[in-house]
């Protein structure tokens, strides 16, 4: 059997997921006449530097090469309805993202997958589709992990960044009501750094905060760092970091989202 | 160098990551000739650019050649490169474009002169011809600018002149051929490709000049050289090369839809109008050839929009036949059509019809002057009634808005051709207002008020027009009448904007400038101007400075007027156009007397000596007209 091109993608991310590929969707809604699929995929290397808007764009045009059966809007700007998880800032890697799409007529899972990959560049691609199982308002947390090369990087300035975390940081947060001096703390759930003496890279494992109402980007981590603890990164030679989003959980910050 | 952790501190890095569905990406192993395709301006400029998209993919039609595009870093990303040493690179292998074989620019725009010179200093390549050493990439420049290219003689080692569907891929083989049989050497290859035909390599030629600064004669290095070079053209536009598959931007750009374009040339006879004589002679592509050709790019690309793009499109023979196929399946495929180049006189209300899932409310129609003696002056051929039909068709179906292009500083003008403007806009909102009445009467519902935008872009003389001679309106000259425009315009329904008459000063310079002003960019680069296009960066006080310093007169190329018997400095190019038409036409702007166009009658302007399918040239009448 030739192996999907989805599977392929699947075994590429971290997160395995349980799919049956071949499960026919049909549940379309009796007056929309529409039926809603989830999509699963990652957005990782030189894809970090598209936005939001721009990924939608695209997403758009590659749902009409694709040939599936996608909803499209009335009106004079006939457009897919699209539905983001969680929004990921400009310069942030991910594995997991998800979003909803209509489609008006069934399909199974690796239909879409397989439709939609070849559509898209390989730092863009599908892992995973199925009928929705949780709402996107129960998203609670992201985990992510930063990697940080930098020639202050040790055991110590590991311990350094854990104990940074644990105590009160007060960063000047920005949101639409304006900037605001927040502490950032609570919105953290785990934070925990590995030195690798090899590589010489530090990786900041972090869970943060992700619903609506307090969602934290991990960039602040990093701003309260090189603050704190000097580790500036003006240097592109010699210091660097890369941020990538593992994982979605719901508000336990435990089971992983659907 | 982590580059990404670059691109975090610069604004829009999308710009810079390549990495765009439908690149063309190959095994530098079976590779044999590199081009690096550079644009002079920003990324969603240059990819908005259809001449890059026809000649990205002609040049990768060859399995040994890879070509890849290179755009004006902005300014922000500059600083960042100039710290850390970073050469400018291709977007598709990130290889600094120091190392690749062929280094192309397109010049599509005086302005943008200085940007080559901001790319080639980033991307490490020596400047002029005369500093590059043998291994050096072979810089190329091609584009309409191209038709007077003797401002940048200096820093080009070729240029390509006409159409590059077919001449560019002709050159990659001369230069692997070169070096497979080991003959390759800089001069060699140089003087090669300058006997291919539609190459001008401008060191080969070496001009002098008399007392007064006008050019006294052009000595050629080899006999065996042309003496003037002879654009290429694409003979039969239905096979000519076409892109099925194109890159699609990430970030949003200019021009981000199918463009398909309908034909080459123009039938029209503008006499201000470069393009109309330098893309002659017209060739059309059939509706069949067209309709396919959309179909594949749609379905390649997932674009909503597609434009018809050509210089006049309602010109276009075969129009309904061809929008009826395209109709048959942009509707239910959600595409829309627009058509960007309408012709009041030609503009029909079957036009709008198929048109009307347009999104816009506005047309834009360009008389180009104001009163019909200037038109006839400047050979428009439309007439205030036609305008007016227009703009009826546009009102009755719906539409509120009309932008109206105008241009001032055309040979002859006066005052009431001034008047003329305003008047004619009177006349459009009249027509709208006569329009309403009739709507409620027969109980249409309101649509509210109208608005007429008047676009005046000040008048600059081009080379291989019948205006190639004529003075450009001195900087003063070109304030008062911009100003006598806004005293006159006294309705609050007429919008109206005018340009920077000091950008048009510089433009004009350059359009028709020679070698002189070769120093001019050189010393312009060393004083950091770059992105002259952008009105943030564009400094007409600056260049002033920099014309002195170098003994320039910018009059010398605008205000003064070039002589008719003067050696001009783009005579070294033929466009297939003969100068004796553009005297002609010149003679009879005088007299206020029109040409035909070329579907009526042909004016023997010479292009068809060029050859070429589906012409509007009638050979045997030309023939007979120029004996």
């Amino acid at each position: 059997m030739v192996q999907s091109r989805a599977l392929q993608a699947q075994a590429d991310v971290k997160r395995a997921l349980p799919v049956a590929w071949d499960f026919v969707m049909d549940d379309i809604h009796p007056q929309s006449k529409t039926l809603t699929a989830r999509i699963g995929f990652y957005k990782v290397g030189d894809m970090q530097f598209i936005s939001h808007l721009d990924l939608q764009r695209f997403m758009k045009r590659a749902f009409v090469r694709s040939g599936l059966p996608i909803w499209f809007s009335e009106g004079f700007n006939p457009h897919p309805k699209m539905v983001f998880s969680t929004p990921l800032s400009i310069g942030i890697q991910s594995e997991c993202e998800f979003a909803d799409i209509k489609m008006t007529a069934p399909v199974t899972p690796s239909q879409i997958v397989d439709a939609l990959n070849p559509c898209m560049p390989d730092t863009l691609q599908l892992f995973y589709a199925a009928p929705p199982v949780h709402k996107m308002t129960d998203i609670g947390y992201a985990s992510y992990d930063i990697r940080i090369t930098h020639p202050k990087n040790s055991t110590d300035m590991a311990s350094a960044l854990d104990a940074l975390f644990s105590k009160p940081l007060i960063l000047t947060k920005k949101s639409k009501a304006g900037d605001r001096d927040t502490d950032i703390t609570p919105f953290i759930k785990s934070a925990k750094t590995d030195y690798n003496a090899e590589t010489g890279i530090m990786t900041l494992h972090c869970m943060l905060c992700a619903d609506n109402a307090n969602f934290l980007n991990p960039e602040y981590l990093m701003r309260g760092a090189e603050r704190e603890l000097g580790l500036t990164f003006d240097d592109p030679t010699s210091a660097w970091y890369e941020t990538v989003r593992t994982d979605i959980f719901l508000e336990d910050g435990v089971t992983p989202f659907l | 160098m982590n580059i990404d952790q670059l691109l975090k501190s610069v604004s829009k890095p999308g710009r810079y990551t390549g990495g765009e569905w439908g690149q063309t990406i190959k095994d530098k192993q079976d590779i044999k000739c590199r081009w690096a395709f550079c644009f002079p301006d920003t990324y969603e400029i240059g990819m908005s650019n259809l001449g890059i998209r026809l000649l990205y993919g002609a040049l990768n039609a060859q399995p040994d050649v890879w070509c890849e595009r290179c755009f004006a870093p902005w300014t922000d990303m500059e600083a960042e490169m100039r710290k850390h040493n970073i050469p400018l690179w291709a977007l598709e292998s990130g290889d600094p474009i120091k190392s690749f074989d062929i280094v192309a620019f397109t010049l599509g725009y005086e302005l943008s002169y200085s940007n080559v010179l901001y790319m080639l200093d980033l991307g490490g390549i020596p400047l002029t011809t005369a500093e590059r050493a043998e291994n050096d990439p072979i810089v190329i420049g091609g584009g309409c600018c191209t038709y007077n290219p003797e401002p940048l003689a200096d820093f080009f080692d070729i240029f390509s002149i006409g159409e590059g569907e077919e001449a560019l891929p002709e050159l990659s083989r001369l230069y692997i051929e070169m070096r497979e049989n080991g003959t390759y050497t800089r001069e060699d290859f140089l003087h090669a490709a300058a006997k291919l035909g539609g190459f001008y390599v401008p060191s080969f030629y070496s001009v002098s000049y008399n007392e007064d600064g006008t050019i006294a004669a052009v000595t050629k290095k080899y006999d065996d050289i042309p003496d003037r070079i002879t654009k290429r053209i694409i003979k039969d536009f239905d096979k000519s090369y076409f892109p099925e598959k194109t890159f699609m931007p990430f970030i949003d750009t200019v021009q981000d839809r199918i463009m398909l374009e309908v034909y080459r040339g123009c039938p029209r006879g503008c006499r201000f109008c470069q393009a109309g004589m330098v893309y002659r002679p017209i060739r059309e592509k059939s509706p069949d050839v067209l309709a396919k050709q959309a179909k594949c790019l749609y379905e390649n690309t997932g674009y909503e929009e597609i434009s018809l793009s050509s210089l006049s499109i309602s010109d276009y023979t075969r129009l309904p036949e061809l929008t009826e196929s395209l109709l048959d399946w942009t509707n239910d495929a959600r595409v829309s059509l627009a058509l960007p180049s309408l012709r009041a006189d030609t503009f029909t209300k079957e036009l709008m019809d198929r048109i009307s899932s347009v999104r816009t409310s506005t047309l834009t129609f360009a008389p180009e002057a104001g009163s019909q003696r200037l038109r006839d002056v400047i050979n428009k051929n439309v007439t205030e009634e036609e305008i007016l039909n227009a703009c009826r068709v546009a009102f009755e179906a719906g539409k509120n808005q009309v932008k109206l292009y105008f241009m001032i500083g055309h040979p002859t003008e006066t005052n009431e051709d001034l008047d003329g403007i305003f008047e004619l806009s009177e006349h459009v909102i009249h027509e709208f207002y006569v329009n309403k009445r009739k709507d409620k009467q027969i109980g249409k519902p309101n649509k509210g008020g109208v608005q007429v935008t008047l676009s005046v872009a000040a008048f600059v003389p081009k080379p291989f027009t019948a205006f190639q001679w004529e003075k450009q309106d001195a900087l003063e000259v070109t304030h008062e009448k911009q100003q006598y425009l806004k005293n006159v315009i006294t309705d609050r329904k007429v919008r109206y904007n005018y340009h920077d008459a000091q950008v048009g000063r510089i433009e004009g310079v350059f359009a028709r400038g020679d070698r002189k002003l070769c120093a001019a960019l050189l010393e312009a680069h060393r004083r950091g101007i770059r992105f002259d296009a952008w009105e943030e960066f564009f400094s007409y006080d600056a260049w002033i400075d920099i014309f002195s310093a170098v003994g320039v007169d910018p009059d010398f190329y605008t205000t003064r007027g070039f002589g008719l018997d003067e050696i001009l400095p783009w005579d070294i190019i033929d466009c297939g156009v003969d100068k004796s038409f553009l005297l002609r036409e010149r003679t009879k702007a005088y007299e206020t007397k029109t040409t035909k166009n070329c579907m009526e009658a042909c004016a023997a302007c010479g292009a068809n000596k060029l050859g070429g399918e589906q012409t509007w040239c009638n050979r045997e009448l030309c023939k007979h007209k120029q004996m």
